[in-house]
């Protein structure tokens, strides 16, 4: 069974905008991003009732956003995320809950942006290490979502395998990002069915759609960059990908439309909003896969025991504050190309001499923009 | 999938009085571990037992920045 799913969060225009979906029982599934609360003292009890309905008809998935995966030290932030992630988890019934692959490059948690990292023995055992503490504590199956920003091709062709090999020790699965994987195909002008193949499809569990932006490149005059920042309506051409993508992953559980409640402010939003996931409701449906019969426990993780204390890699975060300092005080393109060439990652497993100046360029616009946190 | 009429009600009117926030408020921990140091008076608002309610803000970049 594949679910018409949608994001929803403690968010006014979003909830308004998906009110009539609820009411007429076209919302199959909902995912919370439940980290985005962790603040909250008291979460209305209508919020609360339902997430538990949802949850009690095993149609609630959990999706984090700030756990911060491959920061090279363990901080006190990412404790409390486990343990708050716990009490989610016993509270309420969880399907699945995932991640993002990558960390941010923020000096402090959760600032910056996001990032991805060398595909190295030591920094796998890492995230392996991490993921393994994911499962323990959220008691279902876990997976990660592929990242929508890459500084090179060479990132961008990895991440398949990166992703297939890090959720082998949890049996993890995949949320397949199609406005990410869109990001990448303009961004690196890749062909659709070459990227795809790189992915380990049959550990594909949930897809997302959503939308995003454009950016002008200033180290590339003529290029647009694409930027996924979920606040505008569904491309075509994301549709067409998820029309293309459902015959090839044939564990697909949850197709999940994502949009930002900033940008459902008014109404003929919010009414593109609902026209986007009927389109995709409908793609579900005229696909055939929509009822087809699960295999029960495909990705219930292994019991599995780690050390107690988790591992750290004090090289890589070295690595990582010297890349964010990079990022967020430079003042043009040539200046942090300069500094990157003079670093510790020069020469070395991040491939910086393989980044794309308009992706470097990309990467500081995102970087200043968030150093302070959001 | 079919909620009750309750659920949906609620959901409504909680709509209408405004008693959501945005889905995107900053986890903001790095304000509260390590910066404060707890003392014998510390109670239900120590920072380092419980956060609090950050503001409200929009356009969190961790919901799609990349």
């Amino acid at each position: 069974m594949i679910y018409s799913s949608l994001a929803l969060n403690l968010d006014v225009p979003l909830l308004q905008a998906a009110l009539p979906l609820l009411e007429a029982e076209k919302v199959e599934a909902i995912e919370w991003s439940f980290d985005t609360l962790f603040k909250v003292r008291d979460i209305p009890p209508w919020f609360v009732e339902l997430l538990r309905e949802f949850g009690q008809a095993g149609r609630l998935v959990g999706h984090g956003v700030f756990f911060s995966l491959f920061s090279g030290r363990w901080v006190p932030e990412q404790d409390h995320w486990l343990k708050r992630l716990r009490e989610m988890s016993a509270e309420f019934q969880f399907n699945h809950v995932t991640e993002h692959f990558g960390y941010m490059t923020g000096v402090n948690f959760h600032q910056g942006a996001p990032m991805s990292v060398p595909l190295t023995p030591e920094i796998m055992a890492l995230g392996q290490d991490r993921l393994q503490r994911i499962a323990d504590a959220a008691q279902c199956p876990v997976g990660l979502e592929n990242l929508a920003f890459a500084n090179s091709l060479d990132e961008v062709r990895q991440q398949g395998e990166f992703l297939s090999r890090l959720l082998e020790p949890v049996n993890g699965f995949i949320i397949l990002d199609l406005h990410n994987l869109w990001c990448q195909l303009h961004n690196f002008e890749l062909d659709f069915a070459d990227l795809i193949r790189l992915y380990p499809l049959d550990r594909v569990r949930e897809i997302h759609i959503s939308g995003g932006s454009w950016e002008d490149s200033g180290a590339r005059p003529g290029k647009k960059i694409r930027r996924d920042t979920h606040d505008h309506a569904v491309p075509e051409e994301v549709f067409a990908l998820l029309e293309n993508t459902l015959p090839l992953v044939p564990n697909l559980k949850f197709v999940v439309l994502e949009q930002m409640g900033h940008s459902l402010a008014d109404a003929a939003q919010q009414e593109i909003f609902r026209s986007d996931f009927l389109r995709m409701e409908s793609l579900v449906q005229s696909s055939g896969q929509k009822e087809k019969a699960e295999i029960p426990g495909l990705f219930q993780p292994p019991r599995v025991s780690f050390p107690e204390i988790p591992l750290q890699n004090e090289n890589l975060f070295l690595q990582q504050r010297e890349l964010a300092h990079i990022l967020e005080t430079s003042t043009n393109l040539d200046q942090a190309l300069a500094q990157l060439q003079a670093s510790a990652l020069a020469h070395s497993k991040w491939k910086i001499e393989t980044w794309a100046p308009e992706m470097l360029e990309t990467a500081l616009h995102i970087a200043q923009k968030w150093k302070d946190g959001w | 999938m079919k909620l009750s009429k309750s659920i949906l009600a609620a959901l409504a009117v909680g709509l209408t009085l405004g008693s959501a926030t945005t889905s995107c408020q900053k986890m903001d921990l790095k304000k509260e571990f390590g910066q404060h140091q707890c003392t014998s008076e510390c109670g239900e608002n120590c920072p380092n037992s419980e956060p609090g309610p950050p503001p409200p803000i929009d356009n969190c970049p961790a919901c799609g920045m990349g």
